[in-house]
């Protein structure tokens, strides 16, 4: 974990480093999810918008396995100074994991309902948001697999052209949709899918974020520029 | 910060034992009516300079002083200072419970009237009994004050010592490692204890327990082979110091 030296106590880093193999487990799982949401969109496959579904029970339970761990290494350890960033920012991590699972099981829930629906016009729009949040969140779960708190700027920076891209979006569809009726209903799906693939980039930065804090003890990450709706 | 005149200002402080160097170069400054915390590894220095502020190191033969050390704008290594006033300024608590074997009544009133600070008994009494309140024991001994103070429990036994320092009104407290010897209800009680001395006195706590340091200090200054590495806000030197080696040690990684 980020802090240059071992501690003396072998148990203190091992529990760390199970923590966040943990973690790392975690991001596997969720990118493992993710990956298949493209393809159960892009196919219109109900099986795997099922599993996916399914899977995130795993990550629920991880989380959950991840409070635990490190509410006992709080008890047992009380962490100071980086360790206790770093636990604090496990926290968070995790807790930002757990909404992405959640997030992505919505999509797959609305892509289940799309599939009767003829929605070719759209679906190149939808694919590009899929690949540049996953895009954004691989790189955001390399930051943390290397604590890599430079590689956070660029996360942040990377948000925006997702922030874009999901605007933009929006505004098409609205008005494709208030000139044709039979659109209403896969349009309001796919506005939800394309949101929810918004948040999935927000969180992605907010894990970025975590990890920077976890390096420096800033809380406050600067300001993120906001595109004006 | 620099609008405040600190309490105790150590400037280019070097102290030996013999030929050998305990202390390095220190400067620092303490603030007033604040907590101060000193950690650092055994035999890093901090009693050593913890006692050069009353002077305790004076019955150390061997030991020897150069630089300054003042409180407020008396200079403590001065040839003309009066001892015995300075250490009824700066008071000091040790690591192990040590009363007198005296009651407990006598061992809070000793200093008061050695040092002449009560015109008479019905005076003395209010001084014993302020102090043991304020030392958060009052309730407990009221009744006993005439059994002898190593008659109670090690815990009560320290916050009357913390009384005793506190009768003759001191400005300073020092206390070197006061909960060591404690369980954690009997250290919970003296870290309650300093919280609410610490609006009328100025306190130096030497502690080997970081999450006491930082529960009860306003500022830490940790220490490493003599020399100060880091001084600051308790808050930031336990969350995010500085220097590596701060981090190092308070997070149980040195080697
Ligand atoms: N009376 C003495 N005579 C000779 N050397 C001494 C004496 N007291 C302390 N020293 C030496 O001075 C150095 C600093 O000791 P000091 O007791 O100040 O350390 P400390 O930080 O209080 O350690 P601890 O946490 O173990 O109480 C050590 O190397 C110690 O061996
Ligand atoms: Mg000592």
């Amino acid at each position: 974990m980020i802090g240059s030296h071992d501690h003396i106590s072998t148990s203190f880093n091992n529990e760390l480093s199970n923590l966040n193999e943990s973690l790392l487990e975690m991001g596997r799982i969720l990118e493992n999810m993710y990956e298949k949401s493209i393809i159960a969109f892009d196919q219109k496959s109900e099986d795997a918008s099922r599993e996916v579904i399914l899977n995130d029970k795993k990550i629920d339970d991880l989380e959950t396995s991840i409070i635990n761990q490190i509410q006992m290494l709080i008890a047992k350890r009380q962490p100071m100074g980086v360790d206790l960033r770093v636990l604090v920012g496990c926290t968070r991590i995790a807790g930002y994991m757990e909404r992405i699972g959640d997030l992505i099981s919505s999509v797959n829930k609305r892509n289940i309902i799309l599939i009767e629906h003829n929605i070719e016009n759209e679906k190149k729009d939808i694919v590009d948001l899929f690949s540049s949040a996953m895009k954004l969140f691989k790189k955001s779960l390399d930051c943390f697999a290397r604590k890599d708190f430079k590689l956070a700027e660029v996360v942040r920076k990377q948000d925006l052209d997702i922030d874009k891209q999901y605007k933009h979006f929006f505004n098409e569809l609205l008005e494709k949709m208030s000139n044709e009726s039979k659109l209403v209903v896969p349009g309001t799906h796919m506005l939800f899918i394309a949101k929810n693939l918004e948040r999935i980039g927000d969180h992605a930065t907010n894990i970025a974020d975590s990890i920077s804090y976890m390096a420096t003890g800033e809380v406050q990450a600067p300001d993120r520029p906001k595109i004006s709706e | 910060m620099s609008d405040i005149k600190p309490k105790i200002s150590v400037s280019n402080l070097n102290v030996f034992y013999g030929s050998k160097q305990a202390i390095f170069d220190i400067n620092m400054s303490i603030n007033s009516k604040e907590v101060t915390a000193f950690i650092g590894p055994s035999g890093c220095g901090k009693s050593t300079l913890l006692r050069c502020f009353n002077r305790m190191n004076d019955l150390i033969d061997i030991c020897k002083i150069n630089g300054s050390i003042k409180l407020d704008d008396l200079e403590v290594y001065s040839k003309k200072i009066d001892i015995v006033r300075l250490r009824t300024r700066v008071g000091m608590v040790f690591q192990k419970p040590n009363p007198f074997p005296k009651s407990i009544y006598d061992n809070v009133a000793y200093g008061p009237k050695i040092h002449g600070l009560c015109k008479d008994v019905s005076e003395l009494d209010g001084i014993v009994e302020k102090s043991l309140q304020s030392a958060g024991l009052w309730e407990e001994v009221k009744d006993r004050l005439h059994e002898p103070g190593t008659g109670i429990s090690g815990g009560q036994q320290q916050r009357l010592c913390i009384a005793r320092a506190i009768a003759t009104n001191p400005e300073v407290i020092l206390m070197d490692e006061p909960c060591s010897a404690l369980d954690p209800i009997a250290t919970a009680k003296v870290e309650e204890l300093i919280d609410s001395l610490k609006k009328n006195f100025t306190i130096i706590i030497v502690t080997h327990n970081m999450q006491q340091a930082a529960r009860v200090s306003q500022k830490t200054a940790f220490f490493h082979l003599g020399a100060l590495i880091e001084f600051g806000n308790t808050d930031k030197v336990f969350t995010s110091p500085e220097k590596e080696k701060t981090s190092d040690y308070i997070t149980g990684r040195f080697g």
